[in-house]
């Protein structure tokens, strides 16, 4: 575990019944969270998404596997040390689930009384965030007397009030409407963002997907995708424009960038030699790196090659060892893609397979 | 002390259910109160005469187990105890059943005659609107006024037949009839022996009901009871008046079923109120699932929500034994004025209705218990 990391799900299987009626809900599940990040995690209903979510809150135990919480194994843990944990996480339902006898305030209150304050700090405290939430003309407003998006908000307000390390939120929006719904998450991102937490939602709400850093797609109860949103969207932007992918459709290029893994390399490192077997493709970002080739005993600089151009397909693509020597001249980052994804993009994409073709030619 | 507070706010939030629980709770207060207010009334009314004895020592006969009881004993031997050192005075009281004629409509009731020396009394007549003294005048009675209805309407002057005898009502005093009897009249001595006139009059006059003595300032009672069954011959008894009420009380309760039925009655409606309770509980914390699950969630344990729902449940207890109390007091008064039971209320007893009222609370919160720890957070989702 890193120390970047919030969240480490490892090999996380969980059934539910017993024996013979036992059914499996989620299988193998490995998901790294780091800290801060904003996750949305989607699927059909029964994939098992909610249960990976009870998992992490640990409103559950875990049945096999590990999911290291802050540091903190749940593998195991007692009830009360559940609870223990559970008072670090704030908790958004699709129902406020707010006490309608209880005035907004005096819900925020509720969470705010499990922690060693003083009244003085909790009043202070439950009027930040109800201020901060826009609710600062209805603190002593009964929820029934709220807006639906409104009474989500004073929600809100009740899972940050401890700053919680992490905020779990399972279809938050639901019961919004759109223009509600945005609002509500946005605030959550901006908050999140403020009190350091890293917040998983559990939605099907597709008008709120690009508010995530990161969504994670789970059917039938393993992982079917995991795409960090603002990278493969970056990625996307710039390979766009990258003579070797014009012409493919915007859907395919994100498959390519989802794939694609950022490499750096120091000035003067040794990127590809010549001889090795071939293993990845590689797409220049920024800096500079030289070609060179050795034959008989003599090595010539055949390129320099810049942000935007690429290199490694040859080897892939006639499966034979590396025909030159790449090296980074400055520091070098570049995107890259392993043998199979890259094989794999050839084969589904008929323009990127044209743009490879000819390149055979070329080199 | 938040989660008081909380349980507070969630009662008063829905008013009319509050009021419906209140109500429901005070139903079952009632019904304790009312069990317990016949139980004490029937023990109350039975000890009635004890209370009204003048004295600090009784005597009585060896087996006579209870003051309404018939048995007798020489006035012999009280004569012999007014002798006995730390004894200062006494007085002695004849008793025995006898028929009253209901002077309006000719019916006829049991009652008991008390016969006193009307100089020397030995009996304090609670609300006695006449001197005692005035029973000198052979043929003459103190009546009991809150001696069961059926007795017919009788005031100073009212002339009625006791037993054969034609008695005239010279005074009122308050008593209260009992399970033995429908009332009580006081007599003088020469009254007492011309109504039950057909009994031998020699022994009529030597068997005594009771023998009452007053001590010397300063002198052990406990000794000079010792001393009086040391040299005395063994065919009474004595003890303090507070012994005597003591027993009497005891007595109605061993010796009757009333100690049984309206134990019984007490926990019935114990019962009930627990059920009643648990059923509102049940419905609050069925309301509130979503809530308590949520505070589960995020950090609450199961005995938060429990002191949230016992709360609750002493609230509503004591929200709903204070109408449940106003309720009674116009009922006992009611009872009080229909059946001349005395139904009496003191503090101890309103006490212990509302222990019984919290412990009522406090067994439905338990029964809730079981809600409370099988909420699963994880089912929120």
């Amino acid at each position: 575990m890193t120390d970047s990391d919030a969240i480490i799900v490892r090999g996380v299987t969980h059934h539910f019944g017993n024996g013979e009626s036992a059914r499996q809900v989620l299988g193998n599940i490995c998901v790294h969270i780091p800290r801060g990040q904003v996750i949305i995690m989607t699927g059909p209903s029964g994939s098992g998404k909610t249960t990976l979510l009870t998992l992490i809150g640990a409103l559950r135990s875990l049945q096999q596997g590990s999911i290291g919480f802050y540091g903190t194994e749940l593998r195991g843990l007692s009830l009360q040390q559940q609870v223990g944990v559970r008072r670090n996480i704030g908790f958004i339902f699709q129902a406020h689930n707010l006490f309608e006898s209880l005035t907004a305030r005096q819900n925020v209150h509720m969470a705010l009384e499990l922690h060693a304050l003083t009244p003085h700090e909790k009043q202070r405290r439950a009027e930040q965030l109800l201020s901060d939430l826009g609710l600062a003309q209805r603190m002593d407003y009964l929820p029934g007397r709220l807006s639906g998006g409104q009474r989500q908000r004073v929600a809100i307000a009740r899972a940050l009030a401890n700053n919680p390390a992490l905020i779990l939120a399972d279809e938050p929006t639901a019961a919004l409407d759109k223009d509600t719904s945005r609002d509500v998450i946005n605030l959550l991102k901006r908050l999140a963002g403020e009190h350091q937490s890293t917040v998983l939602i559990v939605t099907h709400d597709n008008r709120i997907m690009d508010a995530a850093d990161r969504i994670i797609n789970l059917t039938d109860g393993v992982i079917s995708s995991d795409v960090e949103v603002k990278r493969t969207m970056y990625i996307c932007q710039f390979i766009k424009n990258c003579p070797v992918f014009q012409g493919m459709s915007l859907g395919d290029l994100t498959e390519v960038a989802q794939h694609m893994e950022s490499r750096h390399f120091a000035a003067g490192a040794e990127i590809i030699r010549q001889g090795d077997a071939g293993d990845r493709f590689y797409l220049m970002h920024s800096g500079a790196v030289s070609v060179m080739v050795r034959r008989d005993g003599v090595a010539t600089r055949v390129a320099e090659l810049k942000s935007g151009e690429f290199f490694g397909e040859v080897a892939l693509l006639r499966d034979e060892p590396r025909n030159a020597t790449v090296t980074a001249v400055t520091d070098v980052e570049t995107f890259s893609l392993t043998k199979d994804q890259f094989l794999a993009a050839l084969r589904n994409h008929k323009s990127f397979e044209e743009q490879m073709a000819g390149t055979l030619f070329i080199r | 002390m938040h989660l008081v507070v909380t349980a507070w706010r969630m009662l008063v939030h829905n008013r009319p259910r509050l009021l419906l629980s209140c109500l429901s709770i005070a139903f079952a207060v009632i019904i304790m109160f009312m069990q317990m207010g016949f139980f004490n009334g029937l023990n109350d009314s039975q000890a009635n005469l004890a209370r009204i004895l003048d004295a600090d020592l009784v005597m009585s006969h060896r087996d006579k187990d209870n003051l309404k009881s018939t048995e007798e004993f020489s006035r012999k031997r009280w004569r012999q105890a007014l002798a006995a050192p730390g004894v200062e005075s006494g007085s002695y009281l004849y008793a025995s059943a006898s028929y009253w004629w209901n002077p309006q409509d000719g019916s006829r009731n049991r009652l008991l005659v008390l016969g006193i020396d009307p100089d020397n009394p030995g009996l304090i007549l609670p609300g006695a609107n006449a001197p005692l003294q005035s029973l000198r005048q052979p043929g003459t009675i103190f009546y009991d006024r809150r001696s069961r209805k059926e007795l017919g309407s009788v005031t100073v002057g009212t002339g009625a037949t006791l037993g054969q005898t034609r008695v005239r009502v010279a005074g009122l005093f308050e008593l209260g009839a009992n399970f033995s009897y429908e009332g009580h009249v006081v007599a003088g001595t020469d009254t007492y022996f011309r109504i039950f006139s057909q009994r031998d009059p020699q022994r009529l006059a030597d068997r005594i009901s009771l023998g009452l003595l007053r001590l010397q300032p300063g002198a052990d009672t406990a000794a000079v009871s010792r001393q009086l069954l040391e040299s005395l011959p063994g065919d009474f008894t004595v003890m303090t008046r507070a012994q005597l009420e003591a027993r009497e009380k005891a007595y109605t309760t061993r010796a009757t079923p009333v100690g049984i039925i309206f134990g019984l009655g007490l926990l019935v409606a114990l019962v009930i109120g627990i059920i009643i309770c648990h059923q509102l509980l049940f419905n609050e914390i069925q309301d509130h699932l979503r809530q308590f699950a949520t505070l589960k969630a995020i950090g609450y344990q199961a005995r938060h929500l429990y002191l949230i729902v016992t709360s609750e449940a002493l609230l509503l207890s004591v929200l709903g034994f204070l109408p449940g109390l106003a309720a009674t007091l116009g009922l006992y008064w009611a009872i009080e004025r229909l059946s001349e039971i005395v139904m009496y209320l003191s503090p101890g007893r309103v006490l212990f209705i509302l222990c019984l009222t919290l412990l009522m609370g406090v067994a439905s919160a338990a029964l809730a218990l079981r809600q409370v720890i099988r909420l699963d957070p994880a089912e929120l989702f």
